[in-house]
């Protein structure tokens, strides 16, 4: 039976880290959003009332789009490729804010940047927000580099500049080229919170600097010095979206990323995504309907059958 | 020939297609040259960025490098720091792009010579009437044709400086000395006349229309006579012209447009707008649309009613295009983001059936080809709430091909190379795919 911890956003914005630690083991900084907790699969919910002409406005990251089209063809009876026409992810800074201004009724997201959860807060937006999924920021590597794995304290000090040659870490001798992502996307939120933990990265060049999940694979694949190249990405976008040949994962702390290793956390590096409608949605009204049929088992079920990891137990 | 995953990005896949989806090449930052005077593939390049050591503005310098390629993906010229761009006949044009020492020098490449044939050129304008300008920092050095033929110059016997094509006559500025002059030429580069500095000309039906920036009025010149036919006074301006009837606006009046013979007889007025049944740089038209009245009105060359259109207009605007009108009007409801106003748009067949009725897109646009003469138009919406454009495809009778697009990046005759869903390549005008690859290496992500 599903438990819901139902508390307005800004009651639940922690304001200090003090109060942070002391509610969350986790010495993860930020600012943390108001998310309920959600324990097993909640009630069944009928949905019959959703149809295509009143789907709620479905919004969120990249690496959540096949979740929407699954979730869309078996909520309105319609095949999966039609319903991948019909989904658009305006990516997770965007995703986040346009919720809130109600431009859209419901996001299947990953964390939000900081700067977006202070402007959440600063606008003191009530949010409804659960984890649904989880993911793992992953570091890739063309597939020719000797190093199978690194500690998080290895890539946390290659990213602040401090190791800046493969062979330190068992790798041959090359120069490091460590791509990073703009500041809005949510593998750049990922990377900060879970490798860097409130510490800045080093400013990377320009041409190490890649705006599309997609392009930062490419670069990877094809820099010239492509050996000597490391980025990061979430597995599941990584994996399942946009396979590129030549590429490989690099173990953190001796794990590699599989749905299994993120599914029960020993793979070290793992973030929830959510499901998020405004608190003021109306009970019954199509965005809270599906939301609650997200939380659901057939839900969950749609979610694993999409190939994500379920962040309910 | 079609490149998905054109609209280069350093380091981004690319992958060169021939009609059929057959394959023809995959690389890196690939971009199609196309001819300025047929619009076909002359080539294909492939360009990359190399940072220098050398700091330019505490930043490494950095070298565009291309090669070169044959529309069969054969390589031409190796890396070199240069950039291509499309030219005319077997000819592209060659930029020198490593501005410290020699590389590649400017100038025009043939293809089939493999070889540079004209030195210090920078770039090639198109002049109207398959001529081409072939210059050199704003300079002419000579005229060639669509085939990449001299017609004349190398060199060219006058400084002709901000050249510019009007149809059968270029407008240009002659440089003499500390001095220069205002001219209008004709093909063979001969002075016609000379124009004041605040006076610039167009051609219509044969005729040249000069347009007095001080006075804000017209005359209109019978060539090669240069007898006066028609003046309009001041604050008025020539829309169109063909040698008998006579559109024009009046600031005065809000700008409204009426419609007149050259003898006087006002064929229409107090009208929003009047769109000439023709192509923008033809003066041949048999009809007009007009729009007088909350009507929108066909008329015929003596200003009869052929066809009308009543509705609940706001202000419209629309043009000829593709054999059929594109007609805007504001919309009463907003349907999504636009970075205007809210429009709907209706596409009007030339004898002003609907053919695409208002309501469902936000623009309507011709897919313009210069290699085909097939007529598509790409019709978008918003996505509800969001910034995302969807795209439907019709044909210029106004069937439905291809619908929900997310991308439509290219045209071929009959074939979009497109993202549709999670997948992009290229389909035929039935929807179906000859090339299909995950979307989301082109994608930017969240």
């Amino acid at each position: 039976m599903k438990k819901e911890n139902k508390v307005r956003l800004l009651a639940l914005l922690l304001g200090t880290l003090c109060l942070l630690a002391a509610c969350k083991p986790s010495a993860q900084p930020g600012i943390q959003l108001g998310i309920s907790s959600t324990q097993g699969p909640g009630a069944p919910v009928d949905i019959s009332s959703l149809n295509a002409s009143n789907y709620p406005v479905v919004d969120g990251s990249t690496a959540t789009l096949p979740l929407m089209a699954q979730v869309y063809s078996r909520v309105c009876g319609v095949i999966y490729e039609e319903a991948e026409r019909k989904v658009t992810a305006s990516k997770t800074a965007a995703a986040w804010q346009m919720l809130a201004e109600g431009s859209v009724d419901l996001l299947l997201v990953y964390e939000a940047p900081e700067e977006t959860k202070e402007w959440l807060q600063t606008e003191g937006i009530d949010l409804e927000i659960h984890a649904i999924g989880r993911d793992g920021l992953v570091f890739i590597t063309n597939e020719q580099n000797p190093v199978e794995s690194l500690t998080q304290k290895q890539l946390k000090d290659i990213y602040k500049g401090k190791i800046t040659n493969w062979k330190t870490v068992g790798g041959s001798n090359q120069p490091i080229s460590a791509f990073q992502r703009n500041a809005e996307s949510g593998s750049q939120s990922l990377f900060l919170k879970l490798v860097m933990q409130g510490e800045e990265p080093m400013e990377p060049p320009t041409h190490l600097l890649v705006a599309g999940m997609g392009g930062l694979i490419e670069s990877l694949a094809s820099y010239d010095d492509s050996a000597s190249a490391i980025g990061y990405s979430v597995f599941y976008y990584a994996s399942e979206m946009y396979e590129k040949p030549g590429l490989k994962f690099v173990g953190v702390d001796g794990v590699l990323p599989q749905n299994s290793t993120i599914a029960d956390k020993t793979y070290p590096l793992t973030n929830d995504f959510y499901v998020a409608i405004r608190a003021d949605e109306p009970e019954g009204s199509p965005a809270r309907i599906l939301r609650n049929w997200l939380l659901s088992a057939e839900g969950i079920q749609a979610l694993e059958e999409a190939g994500y990891v379920s962040a309910i137990v | 020939m079609l490149s998905f995953g054109d609209g280069w990005q350093e380091d981004w896949d690319c992958t060169v297609l021939r009609r059929d989806g057959s394959l023809v090449m995959q690389g890196k930052g690939l971009q199609l040259l196309h001819s300025l005077s047929t619009g076909q593939v002359q080539g294909i390049v492939a360009m990359r960025n190399v940072s220098g050591a050398k700091p330019l503005f505490g930043h490494p310098e950095v070298h565009r490098y291309s090669a070169l390629y044959d529309t069969n993906g054969n390589l031409l010229e190796d890396w070199a720091k240069v950039y291509y761009s499309g030219g005319v006949g077997d000819l592209i044009v060659c930029n020198n792009s490593n501005y410290t020492g020699k590389n590649m020098s400017d100038g025009l490449y043939s293809i089939s010579k493999r070889q540079m044939l004209y030195e210090g050129v920078t770039y090639v304008a198109e002049l109207g009437n398959n001529r081409f300008a072939v210059m050199d920092a704003g300079s002419v050095v000579g005229v060639l044709d669509g085939q990449g033929r001299e017609v004349c110059g190398f060199p060219m016997q006058q400084d002709y400086t901000g050249l510019t094509g009007v149809g059968n006559y270029y407008a240009s500025n002659i440089i003499q000395g500390n001095s220069y002059t205002n001219v209008v030429l004709n093909h063979d580069f001969e002075i016609v006349m000379e124009i004041a500095e605040v006076e610039n000309i167009t051609e219509m039906g044969g005729y040249l229309v000069v347009y007095n920036y001080e006075q804000q009025n017209s005359r209109v010149l019978a060539m090669p006579s240069q007898n006066i036919v028609y003046e309009t006074p001041p604050q008025v301006t020539v829309e169109y012209f063909d040698g008998e009837i006579i559109i024009t606006s009046a600031q005065s009046n809000n700008w409204e447009q009426s419609m007149a013979t050259l003898a006087g007889e006002e064929l229409i007025t107090g009208c929003e707008w009047i769109v000439p049944t023709c192509e923008q740089d033809e003066s041949n038209a048999q009809t007009f649309l007009a729009y007088q009245n909350n009507r929108v009105l066909l008329l015929g060359r003596n200003g009869e009613v052929l066809q009308e259109h009543v509705g609940e207009f706001g202000n419209y605007s629309a043009q000829y295009t593709g054999g059929n009108y594109v007609v805007y009007q504001d919309a009463k409801e907003s349907k999504g983001y636009s970075e205007e106003n809210e429009r709907n748009v209706i596409l009007f067949g030339p004898n002003l059936e609907v053919l695409i009725p208002a309501g469902k897109y936000d623009d309507i646009y011709l897919l313009e080809d210069a290699g085909s003469t097939d007529v598509y138009y790409s019709a978008m919406q918003y996505m509800p709430g969001t910034t995302n454009l969807l795209v439907d495809v019709y044909d210029g009778s106004g069937t439905l091909l291809l619908e929900e697009l997310k991308e439509l990046q290219q045209t071929g005759p009959g074939r979009f190379v497109v993202i549709r869903g999670f997948s992009g390549g290229l389909v035929n005008a039935e929807g179906n795919w000859l090339y299909k690859t995950s979307a989301f290496g082109a994608l930017e992500d969240e």
